[in-house]
């Protein structure tokens, strides 16, 4: 083994990451890996399929679903992703067209060269366009689900309320005074703390797309420029 | 307690977003990254350990026994002191060559100015009260139960002194 090799065994590429952090924990932190992969992508990932030329390889929710139980236990699909220096979502569908090709030929050995083999898809603009708009869809409402939970197991109910009726039904804080029984600066104050819960959230989850911390702001205004 | 089947309806809520509310939301998700305070949230927040804050509590002369529910009554610090504690620790603050150190000047600071309005209702700084007000709600998110809560109220109080 030489010196560069050694080096690389000493500091596991694993723990660079929540992903890895987590599959370091063993099987409760592979059970929670799985279940953000597939809160945050299976969505995207269904769009993405659906306008793709895989969409004529069976139906999309059992692709999906065959496609995380054969990868997501796959002890080294994560080291590789990190490996890859790519986005977890462009991970996964890269995965997910190997996944399809490798289903389709399996259909294929046992029906016989009569069927066609998997057209690949000569355009993928539109298709990253549709991966990239679901894709933060699904990160917001994640983001949404934990930061509304996090504010309630915290007694902060009326904090989250202020913040959903300001920032997602538009409403002035003036207008909030009388049903939470608050001046409108005292309603901005309490919105401010749920609103720090949902930026903790996206942020979070924008990193273990693969982001480093200090290019979350920077990954934030591209994603906002591509809406 | 909050009913727990209401509260999931809650999260359930507002499954789909139009783009605008995407972009709004996206937009409050932005971090101030140039702030004191987001060095002093950045610094505290990856502490695993929790004993970092009984350490600014002991700094402070705050007792440990102290009922901080009722802080009006309880304040173990008269204004003048406080604002005494506020000054040395502005002092500390610009002195400091270490980031450690900087934050918790900052964050005793921050905090002898909290428990000036809480204690005695006023607020000991000439700097914007606005500014305040964010600032304690974004330092409760870093500290532990129940000064979360003490900062949480003292913003929610320095609005009505305003």
């Amino acid at each position: 083994m030489n010196a560069q090799t050694h080096q690389s065994d000493a500091f596991p590429r694993t723990t660079r990451t929540w992903i890895g952090d987590q599959l370091a924990l063993g099987a409760i932190g592979r059970d929670e890996v799985n279940r953000h992969v597939m809160a945050i992508y299976s969505h995207p990932l269904r769009v993405y399929l659906l306008g793709s030329s895989c969409r004529t390889a069976g139906e999309p929710d059992e692709i999906i679903n065959g496609f995380f139980a054969s990868r997501l236990d796959r002890s080294s699909f994560f080291d590789d992703w990190q490996d890859s220096g790519l986005r977890l979502r462009k991970w996964l569908i890269n995965a997910l067209h190997f996944h399809v090709k490798e289903q389709w030929r399996e259909v294929r050995r046992h029906a016989g060269e009569s069927m066609p083999d998997v057209v690949e898809d000569e355009s993928t603009a539109h298709l990253e366009n549709d991966l990239h708009r679901a894709w933060v869809d699904s990160l917001v409402r994640e983001s949404f689900r934990a930061a509304a939970a996090s504010c309630l197991d915290s007694g902060l109910s009326d904090h989250w309320d202020i913040f959903v009726r300001h920032f997602v039904n538009v409403q002035a804080y003036a207008d909030l005074c009388t049903d939470f029984d608050i001046s409108p600066a005292q309603a901005a104050v309490m919105a401010r703390t749920a609103a720090i819960r949902f930026r903790t959230a996206v942020r979070d989850s924008i990193a273990r797309d693969g982001v480093e911390t200090g290019e979350i702001d920077s990954e934030i205004q591209s994603i906002m420029g591509r809406l | 307690m909050p009913n727990q089947d209401a509260n999931a309806d809650r999260i359930r809520e507002h499954e789909a977003f139009n783009d605008s509310t995407l972009t709004d939301l996206l937009q409050c998700s932005l971090e101030p990254s140039s702030s004191p305070v987001h060095h002093l949230v950045s610094h505290y927040r990856d502490k695993s350990q929790t004993d970092w804050f009984d350490r600014i509590l002991v700094d402070l002369s705050i007792p440990s026994s102290l009922d901080v529910a009722c802080f009006g009554e309880t304040c173990p610090h008269s204004l003048e002191t406080l604002t005494s504690l506020k000054q040395k620790c502005k002092s500390a603050f610009q002195l400091a060559d270490e980031p450690g150190l900087k934050c918790d000047a900052l964050l005793k600071y921050y905090l002898a100015i909290a428990m000036a309005i809480m204690g005695h209702g006023r607020f000991i700084t000439s700097r914007d009260r606005a500014e305040f007000e964010m600032i304690f709600v974004e330092v409760a998110e870093i500290t532990p139960t129940p000064w979360n809560a003490f900062l949480r109220e003292a913003a929610l109080k320095l609005c009505e002194l305003a």
